[in-house]
């Protein structure tokens, strides 16, 4: 639908007019770096100590087991949940603010091509982001030998991740008309979703398996090993269904119905 | 969403309007519910790593 | 081209405006008073089809807001108190923004462009970012906005909020020059705006009508009697006898005094022109006749009587609304259209 992307053109544009793009990809380039940096050195010293002890030791260690999934899945989880109410905090919050929604609104489009549209937006600043853990990811490839295979999964799960995210995010924004503020509280939820999981480490009641489950890291751990679980699939997208149904729902309040 | 309009025309959005909203909540919740179970029992994977290490072998399975 | 009928919005539990209805003809160009608060926005939001009725209906040019929202917003073009614009975009990445999300066809964005700037005397910032721009210059490039697909109906509220005087007479004539083409409602709280503009009035207050009609129409109205100015050089005392004997005379009243001349104030029956009659009746006395003219209220006064107390003690009735129509004649206040 050319609305869609209308809407999705003029908030990338957006994006890159103003210091955010810049920032949020600076910071992620430099903390992927950095901890790709150390996972591949620690990689390198392990490698040189087992070929000192015992001859061949290196089939044991894969490159995507002691470097691309602990990347993945330790950090770069972390530091997303840092950065995306960077990207999401202007989506609606600040058409509010400007009195721009009311443009949108009064114009010939549909609460979800509008929805839709800054959703695409928000994930094509995040495609760039992906492109950029992808470009550490290649430098693997110049010096050694990883698995190319499991890395579908990576790219899968690290775009579902991000598109979860970003979905409830943009949910946030619709809440004030202040950025600072919708940031704030995706941050928060964030991190609430973040630390569901950790009771399941030491219990696993029922109540507990239920809270691991909602939480948004622990499905990304199929897709950092190199696995696709249909499951973990499904859930990432009830997460981006929910968040833009209920994106939906908060524009409508907004308008003083229901 | 203009038929809902139409259904709780009479009533006026001040009695419906609020059940609409829950409505319509409740059932998107339950059918994203619902889906996440039902996958989970009926689950399929991929293993693309080099040996299938994460799959169990049809000998395991087979216990 | 635009029909409200009983339109009432509730924000929870606030009443912003209750039972409101009140055509627009195709052409026409209607001119919304109020008071700040009365409701003029929220409906003006409501045919725009930003918000949803909580009772009622409105149709633009045909189409109800909320069963066929996209075909009423292709045809309205809104430009609301606080132009809708993105600073970081300059004129012509919004306007060409604008133009596609209402749907105009890729081919003809890159000359509308052009010629709507022309019109809003924008050309020359057209590269500008728009956070840059003065608030003239911004408040031009909402009006670009609002009329850039070339819309059959526009809604503008306050749009000379915020600017010089000359930009004020520019954007008057520009509305001015619309009407026909387009039909226009505009709301504002500057009284000389609208009788310059406004072939129609309609007056709100605290979420009601008060009043629909024409400026003159509605002096007439509420006035009960017509009011003629006379200036006369001569004896006080004995022109305000000699002019309380003309007949359908109700009541004369000194309003200026100075040097030797007086204005009174002259209240007649409706209908009845006094004015020959005060003429013949300054010049047999030999008195110096020197300025003779109909007044009706200011429009001010029309907005402060209608907005300040009940209009019912003058039609005897309690009904919120006092429709003047065109055609109507008698002296009843309808309250319902």
């Amino acid at each position: 639908m050319r609305n869609v992307l209308a809407i999705a053109g003029k908030e990338l544009r957006t994006y890159f007019h103003s210091p955010i793009a810049y920032l949020v990809m600076t910071v992620y380039a430099g903390l992927c770096g950095f901890f790709f940096y150390s996972f591949a050195a620690t990689f390198v010293l392990q490698s040189f100590r087992m070929q000192a002890m015992g001859g061949m030791g290196a089939p044991g260690m894969s490159l995507n087991e002691y470097i691309i999934r602990p990347l993945l899945a330790g950090v770069l989880t972390v530091v997303l949940l840092l950065l995306v109410p960077l990207i999401t905090m202007r989506l609606y919050a600040e058409e509010k603010r400007s009195g721009t929604i009311e443009l949108l609104l009064t114009s010939p489009l549909t609460d979800l091509q509008i929805i839709f549209g800054k959703f695409l937006g928000a994930l094509a600043l995040y495609a760039m982001l992906v492109a950029i853990t992808f470009g550490y990811l290649g430098i693997l490839f110049l010096y050694g030998n990883p698995n190319a295979k499991p890395l579908l999964a990576n790219a899968l799960g690290l775009f579902l991740f991000g598109a979860a995210l970003l979905a409830l995010g943009m949910w946030f924004s619709t809440f004030t008309k202040n950025q600072i503020v919708a940031a704030v509280i995706a941050f928060a939820a964030f991190l609430l979703l973040f630390v569901l999981d950790w009771p399941a480490a030491y219990s696993s009641s029922a109540v507990v398996r239920v809270m691991s489950y909602m939480a948004l890291t622990t499905h990304f751990d199929n897709f950092a090993k190199g696995v696709i679980d249909l499951s973990d699939v499904v859930y990432y997208v009830s997460v981006v269904v929910l968040g833009i149904f209920f994106t939906a729902r908060s524009v409508d309040a907004l308008k003083g119905r229901a | 969403m203009a038929w809902k309009n139409r259904i709780t025309g009479h009533f006026g959005p001040r009695i419906l309007g609020g059940a609409n909203f829950v409505l319509y909540t409740a059932a998107v919740v339950a059918i994203v519910v619902l889906a996440n179970w039902f996958v989970d029992r009926h689950n399929r994977r991929w293993d693309l790593t080099p040996d299938q290490k994460y799959s169990l072998s049809p000998q395991t399975t087979k216990l | 081209m635009i029909e409200v009928e009983r339109l009432t919005k509730r924000y929870g539990p606030t009443l912003a405006v209750s039972d409101v209805s009140f055509e627009v003809q195709k052409g026409e160009v209607l001119g919304f008073l109020g008071p700040n608060g009365a409701g003029k926005t929220t409906t003006m939001r409501v045919i725009t089809g930003y918000l949803p009725p909580s009772e009622g209906r409105v149709r633009v040019a045909g189409y109800d807001v909320v069963e066929e929202p996209l075909e009423a917003k292709r045809r309205t073009g809104y430009l609301p108190e606080a132009p809708p614009v993105y600073p970081d975009m300059t004129v012509v990445e919004y306007l060409a923004f604008v133009a596609r999300i209402k749907g105009l066809p890729r081919k003809e964005i890159k000359s509308r462009i052009g010629e709507i700037s022309e019109k809003c005397a924008i050309t020359d910032v057209q590269r500008r970012q728009i956070g840059k721009l003065s608030k003239g210059y911004r408040q031009r490039v909402g009006l670009a906005q609002a009329l850039i697909h070339n819309p059959e109906v526009l809604i503008l509220d306050e749009p000379t909020a915020g600017l010089d005087p000359k930009q004020i007479i520019e954007t008057r004539e520009l509305i001015k020059g619309l009407a026909g083409q387009h039909t226009v409602v505009l709301s504002t709280h500057i009284l000389p705006e609208v009788s310059k503009t406004c072939q129609r009035v309609v007056v709100i207050n605290q979420g009601k009508v008060v009043a629909v009609g024409a400026p003159a129409e509605l002096t007439r109205r509420l006035q009960g009697y017509e009011t003629v100015l006379i200036t006369v050089e001569g004896p006080a005392a004995e022109m305000m006898a000699k002019f309380e004997l003309v007949p359908g005379v109700k009541l004369v009243e000194p309003r200026e005094a100075g040097d030797s001349r007086v204005t009174f104030e002259v209240h007649a029956e409706k209908g009845l022109d006094v004015r020959p009659e005060l003429a013949r009746a300054t010049v047999e006395s030999q008195w110096k006749l020197l300025e003779l003219k109909t007044s009706g209220l200011s429009l001010e006064d029309i907005f402060l009587k209608l907005t300040t107390k009940d209009v019912s003690e003058e039609s005897g009735d309690s009904g919120p609304s006092f429709v003047v129509g065109p055609s109507s004649e008698d002296d009843s206040a309808a309250t319902d259209s």
